[in-house]
Formats: C-alpha cells, structure tokens, sequence
C-alpha cells in the first residue's frame, strides 16, 4: 500500500545563504557589489574559486573555476582571498537569530541553518512561519549586513525545507506543503533535489527514473531493491512523502586543513608542519573532551599548479596522496597524534612538492575518566603539560608556546576555510 | 592575509598598516548592540568621507581583540582595525574599485 503524503503541518524551516562568502566580502567591500567575485583559498593566477557571488555564478564561474578562466570569461572578475575571520562573525551572527526563535536551531555548514518547531508550536505566538521567515530575512539584513540575503525554505522535513529553500534563489522564500509537493516535484530536474548527484542520477535513471514526480510516484519495493538496493532507498521513499530521515550525530570527526604559505618537499619541516597540524587537532579535540582511534591524511602536491593542468593530468607524477589507520587506543594530545601522522607520513611519496595537508582525527568518543591514582603517571603528567600550553597559546596565540623542535620552522600555515560543518568555528 | 587581483592579474589592492585619524560614532544598535561608524578617515593629509558602510566584525589575535570596519569613499574602499586596547586606529588595506 503507498503512504500518503506526510499530513503534518510544515514546521521545519532551512535558512540557507547562496554564495555566502563571496556575499559577505561583497558586503565588506561596497565596490565589489554587483561585480563577480569569487573567493579562494590563496591567491594566485592558477587559484581555484571555492566560492563565486551570484553574479559569477551567471557567467558560468563557479566552484572549482580557476582565476585566470574566470577572468577571461569576465574582465570583470575580481578573485579575493578568503577571510575566516569574517566568516566566522557571518556565521555566528546567523545562528544568535536562528536560536532565538527555537532551542532546536542547527547550522548545517557555514552557509546554511535549519530552525525546528515541530512540537514547539507555543513559541510561534499565532504566527506563522511564513511570517517568521520574513523578519529572519529582515533580521538578517540589519543585524547582519545589509547586502545580505537568505533563502528561506519550510516544510515537514528537512530535506523538503531545503528543496523549498532552493526553489525561489535569490533572497527567496518558499513552503511546500501536500498541497503544492508535486507541483514543485514537476517543476525541478533530478538533480536539483538535495543530494541528487550524478551518482544517484545514473542509478535512477537505469530503474527508469527520469524526473523528481518520477523519483515521488515510484515504490518503495523499487527505490529500497531496484535503484538504492537497501536501506537508503527506503529513507528516500520516505524523504520524498515529507516524513524525517535525518537523524543527528554527534562529532565523529575532528580535522584541519591548512595551505602552505612556502611549499617544500623537505621531509624535516614537513613533519614540523604535521606537529603543528596535529597541535591544532589535539586542541579541538581537547575543547570537545574527546579521543580519536583513528588518523586520517591528505596531502595535495603543487605539481598540477606549477604546470597549470587539471588534477592527475601529468603522467608519473602525484597530486594527491591520502591515507588513514584505525588504531588500537584512544589519543588526544599532540604529541600523540603527531607520532601518528610520521606514521602514515613514512608511506607518502618522497620527493613532491607539498601544497596543502590535511589531518582528521576519526573514531572520536568521549574521554573516559579512570579511578584516580595516587602517583601521577607520565601520560597525566603529559596531559597536564599540554593543559598548561593550551591557556598560554589561548593568551598569546596559536603556537606560541611549542616544542623546541617545532619553533624553527617558519613555515606559516594559512587555515582553509571550513566546507561542511561548522561545529568547530567558536 | 587578504588580496584581491584584477582582469589583469595585478592587484587591485595595497596592503599598509599606517596609524590614521578616524572620526567616528557610537550609537545603540538592534537588540543590546552598539553601531559603530567610521564617517570620517584621515590618511597621509587627506581626508576620505565614508559613502557606504560594509562591515564591522571582530577578529581575535591572541588575547587582543580588534574591530575591522570595511566601507567605501568614493572609488575606494578601506578596511581599518580598531584596537580594542589601545583604542588605535590603523589602516589595513585599500581597495581601488576602477
């Protein structure tokens, strides 16, 4: 028997900001208003824009566009350099407005939150959240800036909220209820759904799915055995009648990411630059009071940029490299994480250029709090050592205070800007 | 740091960080917080009029806090620190829109 249309009332809303970074630097900045704009990691001719402004988006600039392609296609386009920090008070900005509307408000990424009120129908007052959604929209530009503009999706679920929230781009606002689902679902391709990517669009079409009221009208025997092939396909049966999927989780990974101000291929200040990556882990970890098992790493070369090709496109020579091992225990001090990342470091190819690193801790779990002993033991006495470090670099800085090993190095690390989650911002 | 290049590859920006005179006022903004504007900037013997206001965040470096305002005079647009110890004013950068 097919299930009807979740009956409840649309009470999820997603706030998403498009383009978010290049929107706030073109709120920063009056002169870039109206101008494309895209923002990357670190400058140069051969930068990639992780994110372009609506404008750019327009003439075809978009992520993954490099600089000097992006200017050919507009005289017009200005890459900038990005500014966490600028992001950061973006961000913290938007969730202080989402909170105050529902204690069950959750920034999803840097650039988009969901504000829940499905049982918590008292705190709208009689209002609705359509009207709601308008004073976020106005919040937004006053308290924000006044160059900035969301897009406001509602509907039974959170997947639906933010179908509804990419209907109307830019500065839009939109809910979908069982009046109007198919009616949305007939206007929009397969692969402007959320999370319909190529992938899931080659798997649907094979099972003679070709459109979203498709993808809606299809059984769940279909979409759980034929397309999906488990349990996934039953998520999406129930995704797409406005019945809740996603389930939330708590940290299960702590990473950072960093681009060489001085790329090198020098074993010996790469493994000062992996301390000094491992220190910055440890401390997020620590902030969390979590342990990781696991260790994973990703380096990319600077080969592709010095040649100015795509990804992988010289033969024999490397552009990226990753690996990862689950261990037996728990660490969390740097120290620790750092003997992990020589460990995986030994099997990396010797000899390229590094551009970029990445560490992520993985398998993480609340530290366990053991019996207290009478004698303080040497893993204590290293963690009260790193205690120690952490409020005097919380004082003066990130990495004032280091091992004698490590102050030597010069090589300054410029953080990327955070994709995807924002749990670590503050 | 920040940079911004232009069509040609060059860059449209300078960096500096010069002492200025900043006139400026401090009035309540929405919801318990205080507006800060720069209406007024004097750097190297001129003086430049704010026309658009773009942004003011904060940025921590160490245990200093400092206040970044970002705005437009004209066909340029600054980006001025407020150091929120000494209550100094630098100049950070300049934007040259044409």
């Amino acid at each position: 028997m097919e299930l009807r249309i979740n009956p409840e009332l649309p009470e999820v809303m997603h706030i998403d900001m498009n383009s978010a970074f290049a929107m706030a630097e073109q709120q920063a900045n009056p002169l870039l208003r109206g101008r494309p704009v895209g923002v990357t990691n670190r400058l140069n001719d051969y930068a990639i824009c992780i994110a372009a402004s609506y404008e750019a988006k327009g003439l075809g600039i978009v992520l993954g566009t490099r600089n000097g392609e992006a200017r050919r296609i507009s005289p017009d386009f200005v890459m900038v350099e990005s500014d966490a920090a600028k992001y950061q008070y973006v961000n913290r900005r938007l969730r202080e407005i989402f909170e105050s509307y529902s204690p069950v408000s959750q920034m999803k990424s840097v650039d988009e939150g969901i504000i829940d009120f499905r049982g918590m129908r008292q705190l709208l007052k009689g209002r609705s959240l359509e009207d709601i959604g308008y004073e976020i929209k106005q919040r937004v530009r006053e308290e924000v800036g006044d160059y900035m503009t969301v897009n406001v999706g509602i509907a039974q679920n959170r997947w639906l909220a933010k179908v509804a929230a990419g209907f109307m781009k830019p500065d839009g606002l939109y809910k979908i209820d069982p009046d109007n689902l198919e009616a949305v679902y007939g206007m929009m391709e397969l692969m402007e759904l959320p999370y319909v990517k190529k992938r899931n669009k080659l798997r649907l079409n094979d099972a003679g799915i070709y459109t979203p009221l498709d993808f809606f009208r299809a059984s769940e025997v279909v979409l759980r055995k034929q397309v999906f092939k488990g349990i996934n396909g039953h998520h999406w049966y129930l995704k797409l009648r406005g019945y809740e999927t996603e389930v939330e989780y708590g940290i299960r990974t702590v990473g950072r990411s960093y681009v060489l101000e001085h790329r090198t291929s020098d074993p010996e200040e790469i493994a000062t630059l992996l301390y000094k990556a491992a220190a910055k882990v440890a401390r997020r970890l620590r902030k969390n009071n979590l342990a990781a098992r696991g260790l994973a790493m990703w380096f990319t070369y600077a080969g592709n940029l010095a040649v100015g090709r795509s990804w992988g496109a010289r033969k024999g020579q490397k552009f990226s490299w990753s690996e990862r091992k689950m261990y037996k225990t728990t660490v969390r001090r740097a120290d620790q994480l750092y003997l992990r990342a020589m460990d995986l470091f030994k099997g990396s190819p010797r000899g390229e250029v590094l551009a970029s690193i990445m560490i992520t801790a993985y398998a993480v779990e609340p530290v366990r709090v053991d019996q207290p002993t009478l004698y303080e033991s040497e893993d204590e006495r290293a963690d009260r050592i790193e205690e120690v470090m952490n409020k005097v670099n919380d004082r003066y800085g990130e990495l004032t205070l280091v091992p004698a090993a490590v102050a030597a190095s010069k090589n300054p690390m410029k953080d990327r800007i955070p994709f995807g989650t924002v749990r670590y911002f503050d | 740091m920040y940079g911004i290049t232009s069509e040609h590859g060059d860059s449209m920006s300078e960096q500096y960080d010069d002492k200025v005179s900043v006139l400026a006022s401090f009035a309540p903004g929405p919801r318990n917080t205080v507006r800060v504007t720069p209406h007024l900037i004097k750097w190297r013997g001129r003086r430049y009029r704010l026309d658009t206001m773009g942004l003011h965040h904060p940025e921590k470096r160490g245990e200093k806090w400092l206040h970044i305002f970002s705005f437009s005079s004209g066909q340029t647009a600054f980006r001025v620190e407020l150091d929120s110890e000494t209550l100094e004013w630098r100049l950070r950068e300049v934007f040259y829109g044409t």
